[in-house]
């Protein structure tokens, strides 16, 4: 399955065509895959019984579109994007990735967890190239690959280092770069800048923007940051918790990059803090 | 609703409390094809009944109290000297730029290589014997007391010279909780190092003592009764290691942060 | 905190060696004193020449020869198999749920407890030896392998999964990086206990060449220089071992933040 998708060759893509270095063109896919959940529902057995944690989800992700999801924690968020990535398979509903079931993990869609889950014994050049181990490219590709995305990331320099020896910023691009060297169809973001300290976040949310527009991979990003989440979504999905439902979709409608400072983005911030002010009665008897 | 987890438990349990049955198993399948002779192989119900006979009989349990007796004073004076030199060598660093490296000199020869010279110097009695388990149990004790000690938190330290803690409120409230779980763990290491050693010490040369009814039952060829030697001496190990275990985890369960 | 570094920067701290020194003049100044019905002769010049001739006429090296030789060929017997069995309970479901418990507690034997039992065995001689040092250095190694292995981390196990790693790899590049700071702590306390054993399988099992047998000559014979230089070689040795596996950690867990 990987191997026929390097072999097909680029197609129009927005935002990209211009300034690429030749080895992405290379194992460069076509991105119109539709991402589809349908009324996808998961409960977790605790002591026997069943504890639900995502009721009724649909949403799906155009080609190339930024989603963000923002609820509170426990609201199920990153179960839902599990789900997407296909590391837990025990769900009820439907999950369509380019029209056919997601049964199990795929390159064509990466993931990058809050916590980076770089392997502390590789450096950051051998994690990002972990990524493609099982595919069959050659090496001299494998290598421009891995140069542009620590170029991509902003890590000039720090190829040889160690995870330990990064900031956790740092680590979190590299996090990043693993999950794109792949070039997926889309890329799913759980909090991934939730671990990092306030300023660093802004600039890496501002960093976040530019990769996007400049691969015009299709995103969805799981956060508890409402300013976060309407600075970076085409659309904003707002999770309620206990079970995970969502209360609410929000169309952004506004070009990115966007300014923080825009009237209309604090007006949609307002608008969603207001969902979490009056919350839908909290069902506790679990 | 009640049954089933416990039965879950069950299921989940039953492969471990298989195991010994297996193992049992096949040394009677082994035992009954008569592969081996029968003064190298006897089965598993022969070695029991030999455990009862021994047991009736009274020269088991004498000879466990003998090797326990040797364990329990050699690891007292070992395990004591090594709490209070390590505990004296932690709270006097300049004691340990001093004796630090004859400590590490001694540490690197292993025990039963003291084993001759020990005998030269106190014959081959009672007094090297427990000489010998006391060494074996001073290094361990020693060493996770200093560590423990050495490495009580800095903050903890501050907030007893902030309230001008005195020396012996210091000992009691901080060095010595904070140092417990680390010196534990030396003391379980010691007591279980006390009990390989004994063992070794009664195969050099003694009347009693559960080594010596293995050894004397080599040089009869009673593989029986060295048999039951080696479960008894698995068994009692099992049992020290675990009771200090529980030891352990009831005194760290408070354990403090790092740092 | 560190006063002579403070009084003195440029003096390395030589305070250790003042208890070594004392002994060791207490010992020239007393030694001939100890010579007499316990002892051949203790004194600090007699054991000295006495020590020198045995390393003359390669009685020594004869003996430390054989003892390196066994515990060699013991640890790479049962530190394999060991390796192999920590390795193949650690990754298997099934396997450690039959024998995991087994291994925990067929390791609380006392390794000396095995001497009797495998000296009607194998004889006394030195398959008795061998196996008994493959086996001091058996459980140790696949104790810490079983350990390290099984707890390998369900965050690395997905991001395994999530690139697909191949079987392989995922040995290679998760499984056995994560495992190695528990295996060489493995390695360490199965080298210390198959030298251990070496010395014990050479006192207890009949006499051939091997420290254990100097040792127990110069027991039998009163001879301190043979003792003394049979005491230091095993330490020494069992010192020495240590430090390779130490710089061999430091070489192989470079990545680690407590070695940079």
């Amino acid at each position: 399955m990987a191997v026929s998708k390097i072999v097909q060759l680029p197609t129009a893509n927005r935002a990209r065509e211009t300034h690429e270095p030749p080895s992405i063109a290379v194992a460069r896919r076509h991105h119109a895959t539709e991402l589809v959940v349908r009324n996808v529902s998961k409960s977790f057995n605790i002591d026997r019984r069943p504890l639900p944690v995502l009721q009724d989800i649909s949403l799906v992700a155009q080609p190339g579109q930024f989603i963000t999801i923002v609820g509170a924690s426990g609201c199920g968020k990153s179960t839902l994007l599990r789900l997407i990535a296909g590391l837990d398979r025990d769900f009820e509903g439907e999950i369509l990735f380019g029209g056919r079931p997601v049964s199990g993990p795929s390159l064509d869609r990466g993931l990058v967890f809050q916590d980076h889950r770089l392997f502390p014994w590789l450096t950051i050049e051998q994690n990002i190239a972990s990524a493609f181990s099982s595919r069959p490219i050659d090496t001299a590709t494998k290598r421009l690959l891995v140069k542009d995305h620590i170029a991509l990331v902003g890590l000039n320099g720090f190829e040889k280092a160690y995870p330990h020896q990064v900031s956790g910023g740092m680590a979190q691009r590299a996090a990043i770069a693993r999950a794109l060297v792949n070039e997926p169809d889309i890329l799913l973001l759980d909090e991934p800048l939730g671990a990092v300290d306030a300023l660093t976040r802004l600039y890496l949310q501002e960093e976040l923007q530019r990769i996007w527009l400049q691969k015009g991979v299709t995103m969805i990003m799981v956060t508890h940051d409402i300013e976060e989440a309407v600075f970076l979504g085409d659309q904003v999905i707002v999770l309620q918790p206990r079970p995970g439902r969502i209360s609410k979709v929000i169309d952004v409608g506004l070009t990115q990059p966007r300014d923080r400072e825009d009237s209309r983005i604090l007006k949609l911030k307002k608008e969603i803090l207001g969902e979490f002010h009056n919350p839908a009665p909290i069902n506790y008897s679990i | 609703m009640q049954l089933s987890p416990a039965f879950g438990w069950l299921l989940k349990r039953l492969p471990s409390l298989l195991s010994p049955f297996i193992l049992i198993g096949v040394w009677e399948l082994v035992a009954q094809t008569h592969l081996f002779a029968a003064n190298i192989l006897i089965p598993p119900q022969q070695v029991f009944r030999t455990f009862l006979d021994l047991l009736a009989d009274g020269e088991l349990i004498d000879n466990i109290k003998a090797s326990g007796a040797r364990v329990l004073s050699g690891f007292a004076i070992g395990a004591g000297a090594g709490l209070i030199a390590g505990m004296a060598m932690g709270l006097y660093p300049a004691l340990e730029r001093y004796f630090g490296l004859l400590f590490t000199v001694i540490r690197q020869v292993p025990f039963i290589a003291w084993a001759p010279l020990l005998i030269v110097a106190f014959g081959i009695g009672e007094t090297f014997k427990i000489i010998i388990i006391a060494n074996a149990a001073f290094f361990p004790v020693a060493l996770s007391t200093l560590d423990g000690v050495r490495n009580v938190p800095r903050h903890l330290k501050d907030v007893a010279a902030l309230f001008r803690f005195d020396r012996l409120a210091l000992m009691r409230s901080l060095v010595l909780p904070a140092a417990l779980p680390s010196i534990l763990t030396g003391v379980r290491l010691a007591l279980s190092r006390s009990w390989m050693i004994v063992v070794a010490a009664e195969l050099f040369a003694a009347s009693s003592g559960i080594g010596h009814m293995m050894d004397w039952g080599r040089q009869m060829f009673q593989i029986d009764v060295v048999m039951v030697g080696v479960v008894v001496t698995g068994v009692v190990g099992f049992i020290l290691d675990q009771m200090l275990r529980q030891v352990e985890a009831h005194f760290s369960s408070w354990k403090l942060p790092s740092r | 905190m560190n006063k002579h570094k403070a009084r003195f920067p440029h003096l390395p701290d030589l305070r250790g060696t003042v208890p070594l020194a004392l002994i060791f003049f207490v010992w020239a100044l007393k030694g001939h004193e100890a010579s007499g019905p316990l002892f051949q002769d203790a004194s600090i010049g007699a054991v000295f020449d006495t020590g020198l001739d045995l390393v003359k006429s390669g009685a020594l090296w004869e003996n430390y020869r054989a003892s390196l030789l066994r515990v060699v060929l013991g640890f790479a017997i049962g530190g394999s198999i060991g390796t192999a069995i920590g390795l193949l309970l650690g990754v298997s479901f099934w396997m450690d749920r039959l024998f995991g418990p087994l291994l925990t507690a067929l390791r609380q034997i006392p390794i000396f407890g095995l001497v009797p039992l495998l000296g009607l065995w194998f004889g006394m001689g030195e398959s008795a030896k061998l196996a008994l040092v493959a086996l001091a250095a058996f459980f140790p190694m696949a104790l810490n392998t079983y350990e390290s292995v099984r707890n390998l981390p369900t965050a690395y196990r997905e991001v395994a999964a999530l690139y697909r790693f191949k079987l392989l790899y995922r040995l290679r590049f998760v499984l056995v990086p994560y495992a190695l700071p528990g295996v060489l702590t493995g390695l360490k306390l199965a080298l210390s206990f198959a030298w251990i054993s070496v010395i014990g399988a050479e006192l207890f099992l009949s006499a051939a060449p091997g420290l254990g047998n100097l040792l127990e000559a110069g027991r039998e014979q009163f001879r301190i220089d043979m003792i003394v230089l049979g005491i230091l070689l095993v330490g020494g040795t069992g010192w020495a071992m240590n430090a390779a596996v130490t710089a061999l950690e430091r070489h192989l867990l470079r990545w680690r933040p407590a070695f940079s």
